[in-house]
């Protein structure tokens, strides 16, 4: 197994640059790139660095049915809304939520409540339709696939599926779940709780292992031409599967966790 | 760079090695010897006449030598005579103006242990007469016929041996729970009510063994540790001709610890004056330190300590913060605890040691469970971030004046004490606190704060021993040696102790759902 005092002297020191970090950390940053080079992520609507900002660039946000607010250099996860419109007002979760609430969210974004105190921007983009395979795994929130690039090389790869206690976030550490993933095949193969291997998702029981991930190829292509853009030799990508646009790069990690191996049962170190 | 942390560990090592060899003719064994300068001081208010005071002052003996400048006692009113077998200070004259008397002294002190022969059986005692005495004379014990059913009951649960029994008597004392130290009590109030002073157990003790026949005394003395102190009691049996100690309201059974000063027997008042108007009177207990190792010193701290450069609390504060910092790495690294920060877990280590360990405790779990408590409101306003800081901030600060007053009005806190520095410190955790509350949850924050206490606690254990600093501040070569072993950790693959656990279920069974 591949501990973390490893993984960051063997792998993440000598295969990124410090100065290279920033093209993971910042997802704005990341954005451009990707955008550069015609690789498919979700639309950016808009960014925000200036508090004086805020409020012109909402009104232009209005017309959007839906979108996501994101810290660019945030963390975890953290600070991440998924918002739409209802009826005129706007909803987060199940609860309406005033344009008040949004505003004190982007400032606090700015002041970087979820960058370690260090300003940051706001990040405004498309909300992606999750492909229906991955809504009937579970229909809330957003799952994603994490692949852990070596080289240029995809090494291993997890899908991460939200549940109940997670709150629609896909991370494991706030209690999604990790699905191992066959690397060459797509096939589902073990789910991982954080603390256990499961037979099926914990909260609708729908059977998760053995089921081909649509698009696999595809998703495999997207990686590696990522990881070529980027002048980064060590990452994950988090990529997305929308319902019509297909696989769309999410972000980029440069600190990717190492929970991976146990959703694949095997160690990194046997893969790399 | 391999090259440099072999140099960075081995050349310190090598250097350090020939200044003790070169120092070891002097002074063999020890790397620093530690004197402790006493001082009594009298503070007098205002005119009184005729007013006479009688203190003790300390006595050689096998564990501890005493070195007074007999030149402060030239003075008309001042008397040392020796009395009930103390060496006894009167002093005495009439008053105009406030005035402060100091008396000062040297003592070095080692530990002692005495081993109960376990030959000497009760049948060697006499049988209890009907009227017996206490041996050490005013102990205020009546003879209660509670204490000798007492007595009586724990000989039986005894075997025949000397050494059974006062075990027996000892530990029924020191299972008594204590009340504050010096609070005046005797020996039947401190079995009545089962909760007892340092002079109640002391008594209590005293009149079991005498009620076995076997002498007993109360002694009193000071616990050597800087700052202001006050007088401390424990009994004393005689045993096959000795006089063994034993401490029930700190837990030592026939031995004593270097750091105890023994001043008199008998457990009279320390200080008693006649006159209506009784000067305040303190103990002020300093820590000198020698340096025996001057040799190729590329830097002599002591001298700089000597010279009144620079105060002894920063210097250590400067050479022991990269130890406590690779303490830290250690945790991190080698075990997985997650810390507030790299630092704060030493800095909070060195406010421990400058407050006390437990009221610094009680201080910063009550300003982090403030931070947290406030945190709900502010949340639910949604104040913005920085100004949301600034209002913890100013929470931190009342709560820490009003506390400040509270630790040093029960004395909880020495005076001494400079609390800037836990202050700032307390600034920045309160703020790493409230941080973590709003990016993870309360039990995420609290959580880490528990990790965090268990690695302050570490360093605070580490870090206060006599022998490091001493070792620091004769040897601060030792500082590179930290520096290599920090590159040689920082170079360290091995997997973590709790990733150990974490990977350990990946052979776990799939569980049905």
């Amino acid at each position: 197994m591949l501990g973390l005092n490893e993984r960051n002297i063997k792998y993440i020191y000598p295969k990124n640059a410090r100065e290279n970090y920033k093209y993971a950390d910042d997802k704005i940053v990341t954005k451009q790139v990707l955008e550069s080079h015609q690789l498919a992520c979700p639309k950016t609507y808009a960014t925000i660095s200036k508090v004086g900002e805020i409020e012109s660039t909402w009104s232009d946000m209005k017309i959007n049915k839906s979108m996501v607010i994101k810290p660019s250099m945030g963390r975890g996860g953290d600070g991440i809304k998924l918002i739409h419109q209802k009826k005129g007002s706007w909803i987060l979760g199940k609860k309406t939520i005033s344009e008040e609430h949004i505003f004190t969210h982007i400032a606090n974004i700015l002041f970087g409540m979820f960058s370690y105190g260090k300003n940051d921007r706001a990040l405004i983009e498309e909300l992606i339709v999750p492909h229906p395979f991955l809504t009937e795994i579970y229909p809330d929130g957003v799952a994603d696939i994490r692949i852990i690039v070596d080289d240029n090389q995809p090494a291993m790869a997890m899908l991460r599926v939200p549940t109940n206690k997670s709150e629609g976030k896909a991370n494991l550490h706030q209690g999604g779940l990790g699905v191992g993933i066959e690397i060459d095949t797509g096939k589902l193969t073990h789910i991982f709780d954080g603390s256990d291997f499961l037979m099926a998702h914990p909260d609708n029981k729908q059977p998760i292992t053995d089921l081909i991930l649509p698009h696999w190829h595809e998703i495999l292509e997207l990686s590696i031409k990522v990881s070529e853009v980027f002048p980064l030799n060590f990452m994950g990508i988090d990529i997305v599967i929308d319902q019509k646009k297909g696989p769309m790069v999410l972000e980029i990690n440069i600190r990717p966790g190492l929970s991976i191996q146990m959703a694949n049962r095997t160690g990194l170190k046997q893969v790399i | 760079m391999r090259i440099t942390y072999y140099l960075l560990i081995i050349l310190p090592i090598f250097w350090i090695g020939l200044r003790i060899a070169a120092g070891y003719d002097d002074d063999p064994g020890l790397i620093s010897q530690l004197n402790y300068e006493i001082t009594y001081e009298y503070q007098i208010d205002g005119r009184i006449d005729s007013l006479s005071i009688e203190t003790y002052l300390p006595q050689n003996s096998v564990r501890q030598d005493v070195a007074l400048d007999s030149t402060q006692f030239e003075w008309d009113d001042l008397k040392l005579v020796t009395k009930n077998e103390n060496k006894t200070l009167l002093m005495g004259g009439n008053f105009n103006t406030d005035t402060t008397i100091t008396i000062s002294y040297k003592v070095q002190s080692r530990p002692i242990e005495f081993i109960i022969d376990e030959d000497l059986t009760q049948d060697d005692l006499q049988p209890r007469a009907n009227e017996f005495s206490l041996h050490s004379p005013n102990v205020s014990v009546s003879i209660d016929p509670e204490i000798i059913l007492l007595a009586d009951e724990l000989r039986n649960k005894a075997d025949s041996s000397i050494n059974s029994l006062s075990n027996q008597l000892y530990q029924y004392v020191r299972d008594i729970p204590s009340a504050g130290q010096t609070i005046l009590m005797s020996a039947k109030e401190c079995l009545e009510l089962q909760r007892c002073s340092d002079i109640g157990k002391s008594r209590l003790l005293a009149a079991l063994f005498n009620a076995n026949n076997i002498p007993a005394r109360v002694v009193g003395g000071i616990i050597l540790t800087e700052g202001t102190q006050s007088i401390h009691r424990w009994a004393e049996a005689n045993i096959g001709g000795n006089w063994i100690p034993f401490d029930t309201y700190e837990g030592h059974f026939a031995q004593l610890p270097s750091n105890y000063l023994m001043i008199f027997t008998g457990d009279s008042s320390f200080v008693t004056s006649a006159g209506n108007n009784p000067p305040s009177f303190k103990i002020r207990v300093n820590l000198e330190r020698t340096n025996h190792y001057p040799n190729y010193a590329i830097l002599n701290i002591w001298e700089l300590i000597d010279s009144d450069i620079i105060p002894l609390q920063p210097l250590l504060v400067l050479l022991l913060l990269p130890l406590g910092a690779y303490l830290v790495a250690i945790f991190k690294n080698v075990i997985g605890l997650d810390t507030y920060g790299v630092f704060l877990p030493v800095l909070i280590a060195f406010a421990l040691m400058n407050m006390g360990v437990m009221p610094g405790l009680v201080f910063f779990t009550m300003i982090i469970g403030l931070i947290g408590i406030l945190n709900i409101p502010l949340a639910k306003w949604e104040i913005l971030h920085t100004p949301k800081i600034v209002i913890l901030l100013t929470a931190v600060a009342i709560i820490s004046l009003i506390s400040i007053q509270f630790f040093f009005q029960t004395g909880w806190v020495k005076p001494s004490a400079t609390l800037t520095f836990p202050m700032i410190i307390l600034t920045i955790i309160s703020e790493s606190f409230a941080r973590k509350i709003e990016e993870e949850s309360f039990q995420e924050a609290l959580f880490i704060y528990a990790q965090t206490i268990i690695v302050t606690l570490t360093c605070t254990w580490i870090l206060s021993s006599d022998l490091l600093q001493n070792f620091f501040l004769t040897f601060p070569e030792a500082l590179l040696i930290v520096a290599g072993m920090s590159l040689l950790l920082g170079k360290w693959i091995g997997l973590r102790l709790i990733e150990y656990d974490r990977f350990a279920s990946i052979d776990k069974e799939v569980k049905s759902v």
